[in-house]
């Protein structure tokens, strides 16, 4: 009985390994190489989303089992967690973002105020001036990933 | 007797039995860890806005150069790249900067700037498509967002109450605007840390060989910059241009990569750039 | 000068001269630096007070300062920052303390209760290290009350007290206010300094109206305080020697600087011991003796078998000093996380008494009260703070001698409960 609980208790706090952890691939494609060297022999291609489980980690590679290969995967391309959508703080309407910034500003200048910051910042100002016009021309200009894929591909 | 043995033996087992050891181990369930901090929907959204302010004070230094269809040119080789790197969750967007200057930027959120002069120096695709990998190696990497601790706020009610009993001061608003000037500090005056430099130039040979562009892009583009003594122009928030070069030779030979000249894409570059 | 030998005879005295005046006595006695009998005051800390003051292996953050500065070199992130305040109600009872002509013992009470805020911490980096700045208060109490007795035993032949009336104004505060420095000496091993200034500051103020059967009446009153400054070094040491383990040994000592203590005492005794209508006796003893403390080490294991669990336990140990015993406590804690926004945390702890244990047939010997103690506390985590409501409760019982020169010993008790609430912030 007492073996039973001790043995229970050993279990119950047992480290949790790293390894048999999985991450996700998050670039387009990524080449599962023989070797951790970016040209050694392409022995698989995992695409977005595919799981890979960890088998062993060194200085920016993570050994790794795709189906029933293993190899080699550059880290970068990889994350815990599967690949996410795009995040844009653009879907707010400009109006939301103009009030947005207009709610920050104001709660600045109180704390700048409190903080006697008020004059050194107004004469930061004139010393530089923020172009959101250009940014937003700039994030205007629409080209969508599939048709930036296949401009790579041409030729 | 048995029974004691044997808890003894799986204790000493237990205790013994890991084989890394990382002093991660006080990390409590409330804290993220290394790898996870930075990557909350919120803390992607707040690199963005961070973002935005950061490209609205370089734009405020050097305007853009609107040219629609270079621009939209360097936007399908960037963000085409973009895809074989390992942020899908960002919106690159690349504008070109009407300076003569020799330079490129980048700003957390997906902001890639390029100079014309530095274009006027590039004398093919690869080239221009390391130059953009670079950069988006920068924000692939995290470089600036990591050196300023770059997160969102946390805006919980709870917090609030915390923060009032615990004694913080300042709002979230003032920390931003410092952290702007920070990162503008570091691309326009300091530079980005040595080893980060060197990282984003192996990002950019790795990137261009995912991608299917010749790996030897970048570091022809820096020897020629090196051999027709323009080094000037960019030393200020790059390190030495001759370290920069020796190292992505090293690195490329480390990695068995080599050359691909057919990959080069250098008729369509002229065509697209309007040069003869 | 006042030496502990010249109270005790001043007691004498006073118990020659007049004294029925069991009570007075009953002051004396219980005038001491209060929980001077104990050296687990108050536990601090917004998490350490939820694992029983077990934290000299933890001590990863703001609270570290006070537990065992090398561990702030360990905490996560870049500045942290943390507050608690507590509610404090304690109760000493001496039982049978006082008897009734009637023959029956009537307990004597003494009530503490206050709120102060009682952690303060900040910690963040510079440097190759970690820099802390932090304000506890150690020990506190605060009695404020008044009790009337009727038809009390006296001590002489033929005469009772009537009405025994006695006002209490007592309280007491230890402060620890100082800077931190922690260093990590290789990637396991760190220390730390703590540089406290240590405050005290407290006093005791009596008002006895003692009316006789015999138509007199006896007043006195006592306003004794003292006052002290002092430096509090706590040299602390971090050792990770295996992962998930932790072990940490701190040691500390505060020296006093300077100490200011004053009697001012008026007595108007019954007429049947001499004293005239308009007879006031008043005197003046002041001493700026320096009292000494003890020299403390303790010594903490904690295992963290993951990122849910916590196990801590401590020993801590007190030199014996002037006429008190060395003292060994204990401490042990236990943190869980239900989930990673919610943590449990209990403990226990035990505060054993400085003082030997109470001999029969010996006179004018101070209390002797083992206390034992547990904890309890819950905490609520964010993105970058969390929010702590815990509760500290204690008991304690032994014996004591409150009336002087009497070989008669009481039963005592000590109860006291604590709730507080506690914040940390990251930034």
């Amino acid at each position: 009985m007492f073996l039973r609980i001790c043995m229970i208790l050993l279990l119950m706090v047992s480290p949790v390994y790293v390894y048999g952890a999985e991450v996700y691939v998050q670039s387009l494609k990524a080449p599962i190489l023989a070797e951790p060297k970016m040209g050694s022999k392409e022995v698989a291609t995992a695409r977005r989303g595919d799981a890979l489980e960890i088998l062993e980690k060194t200085q920016g590679w993570y050994r790794v089992k795709y189906k029933d290969v293993a190899g080699w995967v550059w880290k970068l391309l990889v994350d815990t967690g599967p690949p996410k959508g795009k995040v844009s703080i653009l879907e707010e309407t400009d109006q939301k973002l103009e009030e947005g910034a207009r709610r920050r500003a104001s709660a600045y200048v109180t704390a700048a105020a409190a903080r006697g910051f008020m004059e050194e910042r107004s004469r930061l100002n004139t010393l530089y001036w923020l172009n959101f016009d250009d940014l937003e021309w700039l994030e205007k200009i629409k080209v969508e990933d599939e048709r930036a894929l296949r401009f790579l591909e041409e030729d | 007797m048995g029974l004691k043995r044997f808890i003894l033996i799986s204790l000493i087992l237990f205790l013994f039995t890991n084989i890394t050891y990382s002093s991660d181990f006080r990390r409590r369930a409330s804290q993220a860890s290394e790898e996870e901090i930075y990557k909350t929907e919120d803390d992607i959204k707040a690199e963005v806005i961070f973002g935005r302010s950061l490209s609205a004070r370089i734009l405020g230094r050097y305007p853009l150069y609107k040219d629609k269809d270079i621009t939209e040119y360097i936007n399908l080789i960037g963000k085409g790249l973009a895809q074989y790197a390992g942020r899908p969750e960002i919106e690159f967007h690349f504008g070109i900067l009407d300076t003569d200057t020799i330079n490129a930027f980048s700003a957390p959120g997906g902001y890639i700037f390029i100079t014309k002069g530095c274009l006027k120096e590039i004398e093919d695709e690869a080239e221009l498509a390391g130059v953009l990998a670079h950069e988006i190696a920068h924000i692939v990497e995290r470089h600036i967002v990591k050196e300023i601790n770059l997160r969102a706020p946390d805006e919980s009610p709870l917090t609030g109450f915390a923060s009032l009993i615990a004694g913080a001061t300042g709002t979230a608003e003032a920390v931003f605007t410092t952290f702007v000037d920070k990162a503008y500090e570091i691309l326009f005056e300091r530079g980005y840390k040595i080893e980060d430099e060197f990282s984003s130039d192996r990002f950019s040979v790795n990137l261009l060989k995912l991608s299917g562009y010749d790996p030897y892009g970048l570091i022809r583009f820096l020897k020629r910059l090196n051999e027709k003594g323009k080094v000037k122009e960019i030393k200020g928030t790059h390190p030495g241009i001759v370290e920069r070069i020796q190292g992505l030779k090293r690195f490329m030979e480390e990695n068995q990569i080599s050359g691909d000249d057919k990959k080069t894409r250098k008729e369509r570059f002229y065509e697209k750039t309007g040069r003869k | 000068m006042i030496k502990k030998q010249e109270r005790r005879d001043f007691m004498k005295k006073l118990a020659g001269n007049s004294f029925i005046l069991i009570v007075i006595l009953l002051f004396l006695c219980t005038y001491s630096y209060a929980d001077e009998y104990h050296y687990v005051n108050s536990i601090v800390g917004e998490r350490a007070a939820g694992l029983g003051g077990a934290y000299t292996a933890v001590s990863d953050d703001p609270s570290g300062c006070y537990y065992n500065p090398a561990g702030i070199v360990f905490a996560p992130g870049r500045r942290l920052s943390i507050s608690v305040n507590a509610y404090n109600v304690s109760t000493k009872t001496y039982k049978d303390a006082l008897h009734k002509t009637t023959g029956e013992g009537e307990d004597w009470v003494l009530k503490s209760s206050q709120l102060l805020p009682n952690f303060f911490g900040v910690i963040q980096q510079l440097g190759p290290g970690k820099i802390g700045f932090s304000y506890a208060v150690t020990d506190s109490y605060l009695r404020d009350q008044e009790q009337v007795f009727y038809n009390i035993r006296s001590r002489i032949p033929g005469v009772s007290i009537e009405r025994y009336v006695l006002n209490i104004d007592d309280e007491d505060k230890v402060y620890n206010l100082g800077p931190s420095y922690a260093l990590k000496l290789r990637d396991n091993l760190s220390t730390g300094l703590t540089l406290y200034l240590h405050y005290r500051d407290g006093k005791i103020i009596r008002n006895h109206l003692l009316n006789l059967s015999n138509g007199e009446f006896d007043w006195e009153n006592y306003y004794l305080s003292w006052r002290e400054y002092g430096l509090r070094p706590i040299l602390g040491f971090m050792w990770e020697p295996f992962e998930k383990i932790s072990l940490g040994i701190t040691f500390s000592r505060t020296f006093l600087l300077d100490s200011k203590t004053r009697i001012q005492q008026t007595v108007r005794g019954p007429a049947s011991y001499g004293y005239g209508v308009n007879d006031v006796d008043f005197r003046v003893l002041e001493s700026s003796e320096k009292h000494k403390y003890p020299y403390v080490t303790t010594f903490g294991i904690a295992y963290f078998p993951s990122r849910f669990l916590l196990f801590s336990a401590d020993l801590s140990y007190n030199t014996r000093v002037e006429d008190r015993k060395a003292v060994l406590n204990g401490a042990m804690g236990i943190e869980y996380y239900l989930s990673p926004s919610l943590a449990l945390r209990a403990g226990g702890f035990t505060d054993m008494a400085n003082t030997p244990r109470l001999k029969s047939g010996v006179t004018n010997q101070p209390e002797h009260i083992d206390i034992y103690g547990g904890t309890l506390s819950i905490t609520y985590f964010t993105k970058n703070s969390s929010l702590t409501i815990g509760t500290v409760y204690s008991y304690g019982s032994g014996k004591a001698q409150v009336i002087p020169e009497t070989p008669a010993q009481q039963d005592a008790r000590i109860n006291s409960l604590t709730v507080y609430i506690g914040a940390g912030y990251s930034y």
